[in-house]
């Protein structure tokens, strides 16, 4: 994704929201998306970096009515499929760096309401590392969590077209 | 060995125009070879839609299914066009720079070509869009009218299994749609109560899509999924219907896998031979009487200027290129609709699509029922397009929100701009030593006017079904993405200034034929062109079984 924008940038001369192209709008295949992501392979996050993400995607999409992204293992799935950019370094760094000055020691030693306030401080943060960390985040954990089949079932007329179709598709939905 | 070739004619590309063209080829007692630069597809094994990520996958790739394009500077964005740009609320703006992105060219190459991934809608052009020159001072009049063109549309709906209404406005019928329309889906109703309000017409479109059985193939289930690749085999694709049964007809060889790379000149006038790559690099050549190029509006012209200019007498190879002047707009409405049920483009709007129809605009358009279409149909995409935020406040508006998604599309009159053209990129080549085909399209204003009437007309369709909290909205004026090009080939009487002659045959080259979109000399009032592709490509070869 980062390769993406920067080919944007560098031989198209243009600016792109970075969060639009992360969100994978407007026809562009989600999948497609993730493909360009993983061209940008980047060592796997030492144990800290490891923690912290699954840390924040339990802020993302946290328990419910329905289990959180971690219970369903999707950070797990993250850290292992998802071509994390070199703002992983930086953007926990961030973090750790509000955390200390919160008076904790990094970031998963923030409570909840600490960490959701660094987060939100994260996402405001624009062009920066942990903007860039935080929309990646976002978008593989939630295209991952509301791909999984019991996520699914928890909605009417989510799972996949195939192989019955939609019998009701001229009548109000159920 | 004879020494004499294997087959009375070569078509290139397995799409619209080259399936059409083969089975019509075939039925004429002639032996056909389609190449193909792409693959073959299984739909049962290719594309499913079964699995839970299907909101994740879009029609698949495989090797060579795919072109690889350069494109030239996008255009400058000129002023602030807020109905133009754009955005949604869960991603913000597309497009935060000054000049237009020309972001992709929509397309697969294998066997059914385009068709694969396409809606299934199947339009006849609109006959006042085929005089645009004489009527109103713009594009070219086609050489052929709808009179003459009308049996041909005839014989392809047959074939394609279309269903439609009994009457679409000026295109008149000497035959019914062989297929009764689809019912309207659910949401395509709510959109119709916002267009009755508006005193506009909307009406259940003309479908490549079987609503009852047809020659062996099964109905649609309204899956809603046309565009990720059809597995039933109710959508109209080149593959299941002109492909499948001019193989049946056991006078037509289908080879994909085959790009080919350049057209041999030979002696007086005529083209000798194709040359096919292969592994490795080697070129297969292959020498036939009659050619049939049919690559599309992209790689046609590509293909003819990196033989040598062939057929380029005119200069007009590349040039007239017109692409897809298009919006897309969605709202929220207070009801939940799931628009994903159903087909995609299932109701349509034709009261704008005369050339004159938009007021002080020239160039019509239409407008659709575009939920299913607009990719916004499973839990994932909606999670990141339509709602923003994070965290528990996200989930519990994901539950509010899901399946309330209603969109309107609308797809315009492109006018060639003379900076839009498809040349070969100087410094891109294929593995082959291809160049590339390089792509420049600039929206002329009336274009840019256009998108803003439909950009409104939209919100105001939506508004009066009780959609009015509009969450997203994208168009062509701030990113190319075109599925629908034609015209680098422009067809026509005058040979100065075509290059294929009425009946699709180039003008100096007279073994030489094109049957793609390339041969457009106007792109119509959004209409899709896939149909019209056919009927001439029928026409067509009827012509050549007559030289």
């Amino acid at each position: 994704l980062a390769a993406q924008t920067g080919k944007s940038k560098g031989k198209m001369t243009m600016e792109w929201s970075r969060r639009y192209l992360l969100a994978a709008l407007a026809g562009m295949p989600l999948a497609a998306l993730a493909r360009r992501g993983l061209a940008a392979l980047r060592p796997r996050p030492n144990a800290h970096s490891a923690r912290t993400v699954s840390a924040i995607v339990d802020q993302l999409i946290p328990a419910g009515d329905l289990p959180g992204a971690v219970a369903l293992g999707i950070d797990q799935r993250i850290l292992a499929d998802t071509q994390l950019s070199q703002s992983l370094a930086a953007g926990v760094a961030w973090l750790d760096a509000y955390a200390r000055r919160a008076r904790a020691a990094d970031f998963l030693r923030l409570d909840e309401a600490g960490q959701m306030a660094a987060l939100t401080a994260g996402w405001a943060a624009q062009d920066s590392a942990v903007e860039q960390l935080l929309s990646t985040l976002w978008y593989r954990c939630a295209t991952l969590y509301y791909s999984e089949a019991v996520v699914q079932q928890s909605y009417a007329y989510a799972g996949p077209p195939q192989p019955v179709g939609f019998a009701d598709f001229q009548r109000a939905p159920r | 060995m004879s020494g004499m070739p294997d087959w009375d004619v070569v078509v290139v590309g397995a799409g619209a125009g080259g399936a059409a063209a083969a089975w019509a080829l075939g039925q004429q007692g002639m032996k056909v070879l389609v190449l193909d630069a792409g693959p073959h597809f299984d739909p049962l094994a290719d594309y499913p839609q079964t699995s839970p990520d299907w909101d994740l996958r879009d029609f698949p790739q495989k090797p060579g299914s795919q072109a690889s394009i350069s494109f030239a500077p996008g255009q400058p964005l000129a002023g602030d066009e807020p109905l133009l740009k754009s955005w949604s609320r869960g991603g913000g703006p597309l497009n935060l720079g000054r000049l237009r992105w020309m972001d992709s060219y929509e397309h697969v190459r294998g066997i059914g070509g385009t068709t694969l991934h396409f809606t299934g809608e199947s339009h006849r052009m609109h006959p006042d869009a085929m005089r645009m020159r004489s009527r109103f001072g713009v594009a070219a009049d086609w050489p052929v009218d709808y009179g003459a063109l009308e049996p041909y549309y005839v014989q392809a709906e047959n074939l394609i299994g279309v269903a439609g209404p009994a009457q679409q406005g000026s295109r008149w019928r000497s035959q019914p749609f062989p297929l009764p329309p689809h019912p309207l889906s659910w949401a395509a109703q709510t959109v119709g109560r916002g267009a009755t309000v508006l005193g506009l017409g909307w009406q259940a479109n003309s479908r490549a899509a079987l609503s009852i059985p047809w020659r062996g193939r099964a109905p649609c289930n309204y899956c809603g999924a046309c565009q990720k690749g059809c597995p039933r085999g109710d959508k109209g694709s080149a593959d299941v219907t002109f492909i499948a049964a001019a193989v049946a007809a056991g006078r037509c060889t289908v080879r994909p896998d085959s790009p080919v790379v350049s057209i041999e000149k030979g002696k007086e006038d005529r083209v000798a031979a194709v040359l096919v790559g292969r592994r490795g690099g080697a070129l297969e050549r292959i020498a036939a009487p009659r050619f049939v190029l049919a690559a599309g509006a992209v790689e046609t012209p590509r293909l003819l200027l990196a033989s040598g200019n062939l057929a380029n007498e005119s200069g007009q190879v590349g040039r007239n290129f017109m692409e897809t002047v298009s919006t897309l707009v969605g709202a929220l409405h207070p009801q939940p609709q799931h628009g994903r049920r159903g087909l995609p483009a299932d109701a349509i709007c034709w009261d704008y699509n005369a050339p004159d129809a938009i007021p002080g605009v020239v160039g019509g358009c239409r407008f659709y029922h575009a939920s299913a279409e607009a990719g916004l149909v499973g839990l994932a995409n909606f999670a990141v397009r339509a709602v923003p935020g994070w965290g528990r406040a996200h989930a519990a508006a994901m539950r509010r929100q899901y399946g309330h998604a209603l969109y309107v599309g609308a797809i315009g009159e492109s006018l060639s701009h003379p900076a839009s053209r498809v040349d070969l990129d100087p410094q891109k080549h294929d593995r082959f030593g291809m160049p590339l085909a390089r792509i420049a399209a600039w929206l002329a204003a009336e274009d840019i006017a256009r998108l803003r009437f439909m950009a409104s007309k939209s919100r105001e369709l939506l508004a009066a079904g009780g959609a009015d909290d509009v969450f997203e909205a994208y168009s062509s004026w701030d990113r190319f993405s075109a599925s629908h090009v034609f015209g680098t080939c422009r067809m026509g009487a005058d040979a100065g200034a075509s290059v294929v002659n009425p009946d699709g045959r180039s003008h100096r080259w007279r073994n030489l034929w094109i049957t793609d979109a390339s041969v457009f000399p106007s792109s119509g009032g959004g209409e899709a062109p896939s149909l019209t592709i056919q009927a001439l490509a029928l026409r067509t070869a009827q012509r050549m079984a007559q030289v």
